[in-house]
């Protein structure tokens, strides 16, 4: 996702809210994140990881369920989070240190070394390149079409001649913009477009995948699906100094492993399972 | 200056193309306005507890809720309660801008027909008229005259929350401003179009105005202070 | 004509009304005096059911207005009615004025109303001012369109309640001149007013009436003469100096 309209991150925690109560509990039964929740600056300082050191690293908690903060402990939980503290432990260090900064602070952070990764949603693009580098990508999002169970739309090539849903000038809207023959109703935010599929008012909406996600898990009786995979391709990628080559080395080799051993499924599916 | 000309060139007939929708989004709102707010008025002002009450309960709701809420309860949570299919949302943004107004409209009337001496229903009433002849024939007509202006300035303010629809993915001038200021991030080259469309749109509500008041006016031709 | 039986009115706790009786005759043309807050208004606005009686009976030609299932606007357009303060329709011509009712009470066609119409202006003499809104008109021309939109609806009784009071002195004579005229063509008339030269020469009947009752009924000439009534004796001496 092109993290530029703002309102959209706000809005995908406002319809995601809820779910940051029930990360939490399951946050811990993960087998491969082991106590990413736990990740809460300092607490898990002085265990048994004896002189190993913490990674630091900065994100904006406020995106579920990618990194949010859980308002029951205070700690930040999600997707992001829990993969950053696997991530941590197979490149050496003793986990993570989690810091919360403002989306436009984490790239400076960076560069000041207050922190040595930022892992937040971000989106791997030509602009951000220019000054960090970013591992490998660690997750495939983008637009996806959601429809109501039944119909007949499958592909963006079907969008042809249906009313579809979308928010304002985001790259939903976009891409939307970009399928010939659709008549684009745009929204104010995301949730209204869901509300207009819902009603009937439109036949499709072209959001962010992992909100849909989100919203097909959470309200499984809503009726609604994906249709297909997403058909934009955005990548998320954790980011570090451009000069430290080094631990780009070690992190991009640690989510090899962590693909490879199936721990980053296991932590996928729990998050984005779109599957009943 | 800095004023970006292409912006403007670029962005005015994507923004022109909404004064229609808030014209009709307006225009029709106004419609069910005007009578459904004088039903409103009549209601509030009979005897009846059976008109009264409901009238009252109606006119406290759509003042004292946000317009947005009722466009919300209307095409939303009404189909779910009352299990019908929700109706096109332009309709259903029509309804609402139209039951809201009129909760607005009926106050004005009712005020303009308090303003219309006792003695003219009186007089009506002695001539042998009903009390509905007497209310259109004679109080009606006196009281539109004194109702005018603020109706007009309602019928503005209308004008201006027909924006709101925005929300049922109704686009009409204010949303587009959103859209393509969204885009752009040219405030001035998009919202200064946008004001003085929105500013010739309401002018033409105020010629009317004038003219209405012209016509009405025709029988006292008394200055404020005789 | 009138036949009015024990006739009560109460507005909350306030007894206004308290037993009038009152028979009155084809022709005749009473007087209504009193101080103010006496009835005489309530009574007079009881007569066509613009108040409603709250005890007792009132006939108009066989007709009783206090019973339940009248049909008051048919009783009304019997009973003419004239206010203090005119209540001329500001948004109409006088013309327009005195047709309204013919019309859409009476069905009459428009041309016709209009024919009776100006006859009724040019009966109260303001034949020329049939296209003049009330608020170019004085207050006794305003009096005087009043009285000609009563006698458009044809009524068999009028009723005026201080017809002239609102008016500057110059102009009360000419609403009384109008009233006189009508008196003489045979108009039954019921007429609260203070105007003694008016109640002396065209009044066939006088009543003082006081907290709520007919206290004094009387020759208008005897009445101002020799007042029987103390209260009817204390009201004239303050009226007349």
């Amino acid at each position: 996702m092109i993290r530029r309209p703002r309102r959209l991150r706000l809005l995908a925690t406002a319809l995601l809210a809820s779910v940051a109560l029930a990360l939490a509990g399951c946050g811990g039964q993960a087998p491969a994140s082991g106590n990413g929740a736990a990740a809460g600056s300092g607490s898990s300082s002085g265990a048994s990881s004896g002189s190993k050191p913490y990674l630091q690293v900065g994100t904006e908690a406020a995106y579920a369920p990618f990194e949010s903060v859980d308002p029951a402990s205070g700690k930040y939980v999600g997707f992001d989070m829990d993969l950053i503290q696997a991530v941590a432990k197979a490149a050496g260090f003793a986990g993570a240190q989690v810091h919360n900064i403002k989306w436009d602070g984490l790239i400076p952070a960076l560069d000041d070394h207050e922190v040595d990764a930022v892992i937040s949603a971000m989106t791997i693009t030509d602009d951000r390149a220019k000054s960090v580098t970013f591992s490998d990508p660690y997750f495939t999002a983008g637009q996806v079409i959601g429809v109501k169970k039944g119909s007949p739309i499958k592909t963006p090539q079907d969008l042809a001649g249906k009313k579809v849903g979308v928010q304002a000038d985001t790259t939903g809207d976009y891409a939307a913009q970009k399928v010939k023959g659709t008549t684009i109703v745009r929204y104010p935010q995301t949730p209204d477009a869901i509300n207009a599929l819902l009603n009937g008012d439109v036949d499709a909406v072209v959001i962010d995948a992992p909100v849909l996600y989100n919203f097909i898990k959470e309200n499984p009786n809503r009726g609604v699906v994906a249709a297909g995979q997403p058909f934009t391709v955005e990548y998320y990628g954790i980011a570090m100094r451009k000069d430290d080559t080094e631990l780009v080395r070690k992190i991009n080799q640690a989510l090899a492993k962590l693909k490879a051993d199936g721990t980053y499924q296991k932590l996928y599916d729990q998050y984005f399972s779109s599957s009943k | 200056m800095d004023i970006r000309w292409d912006v403007v060139v670029r962005y005015l007939p994507f923004l022109v193309e909404g004064v229609p929708m808030t014209l009709l989004l307006s225009g029709a709102g106004i419609g069910i306005a005007l009578v459904w707010g004088l039903f409103l008025a009549l209601g509030r002002l009979s005897q009846r507890a059976w008109l009264n009450r409901p009238a009252a309960a109606y006119i406290t709701f759509f003042r004292g809720t946000p317009l947005l809420v009722q466009i919300m309860l209307i095409h939303f949570a009404a189909p779910q309660l009352f299990g019908y299919r929700p109706l096109p949302p332009l309709v259903d943004g029509i309804v609402a801008l139209g039951l809201n107004s009129s909760a607005y409209v009926a106050e004005i009337y009712r005020a303009g027909i308090l303003s219309v001496p006792h003695g003219q229903m009186e007089a009506a009433r002695s001539l042998g008229m009903s009390y509905g002849l007497a209310m259109r024939l004679v109080v009606l007509p006196q009281a539109f005259r004194v109702a005018v202006p603020p109706l007009f300035n309602e019928f503005i303010a209308l004008t201006k929350d027909s924006s709101l629809v925005f929300v049922l993915g109704v686009l009409e001038l204010m949303s587009r401003g959103s859209v393509a200021a969204g885009s752009v991030y040219r405030y001035l080259e998009i919202w200064l179009p946008v004001a003085l469309l929105y500013l010739a749109l309401t002018s033409i509500f105020t010629l009317l105005a004038s003219a209405v008041e012209r016509r009405l006016g025709v029988h006292d031709q008394r200055p404020f202070l005789a | 004509m009138i036949s009015v039986r024990s006739l009560r009115k109460r507005f909350g706790s306030l007894e206004v009304l308290r037993g009038i009786d009152l028979e009155v005759a084809q022709r005749e043309v009473i007087v209504i005096v009193g101080p103010s807050g006496s009835g005489k208004s309530t009574f007079l606005r009881c007569l066509n059911g613009l108040e409603k009686p709250s005890a007792g009976e009132i006939r108009i030609d066989g007709l009783s207005l206090t019973d339940p299932g009248v049909d008051l606007d048919r009783v009304r357009q019997r009973v003419g009615m004239v206010f203090q303060s005119f209540n001329l329709f500001p948004h109409l011509t006088a013309l327009a004025n005195v047709t309204l009712a013919p019309i859409r009470v009476r069905g009459m066609k428009p041309a016709e109303a209009r024919e009776l119409g100006m006859a009724m202006l040019a009966r109260v003499g303001l034949a020329e001012k049939a296209g003049a809104y009330p608020s170019q008109l004085s207050g006794g021309q305003q009096q005087r369109v009043a009285i000609a939109r009563a006698l458009a609806m044809q009524p068999e009784v009028m009723l005026f309640d201080e017809p002239t009071s609102a008016l500057d002195p110059e102009m009360i004579k000419e609403v009384l001149d109008v009233m006189e005229a009508l008196a003489r063509d045979g108009m039954t008339m019921l007429v609260v007013s203070h105007e003694m030269g008016f109640a002396r020469h065209v009044g066939t009947r006088l009543l003082f009436m006081d907290q709520g009752q007919i206290l004094e009924e009387a020759e208008p000439e005897a009445f101002f003469e020799h007042p029987q009534h103390p209260r009817a004796q204390a009201f004239l001496s303050k009226i007349l100096r």
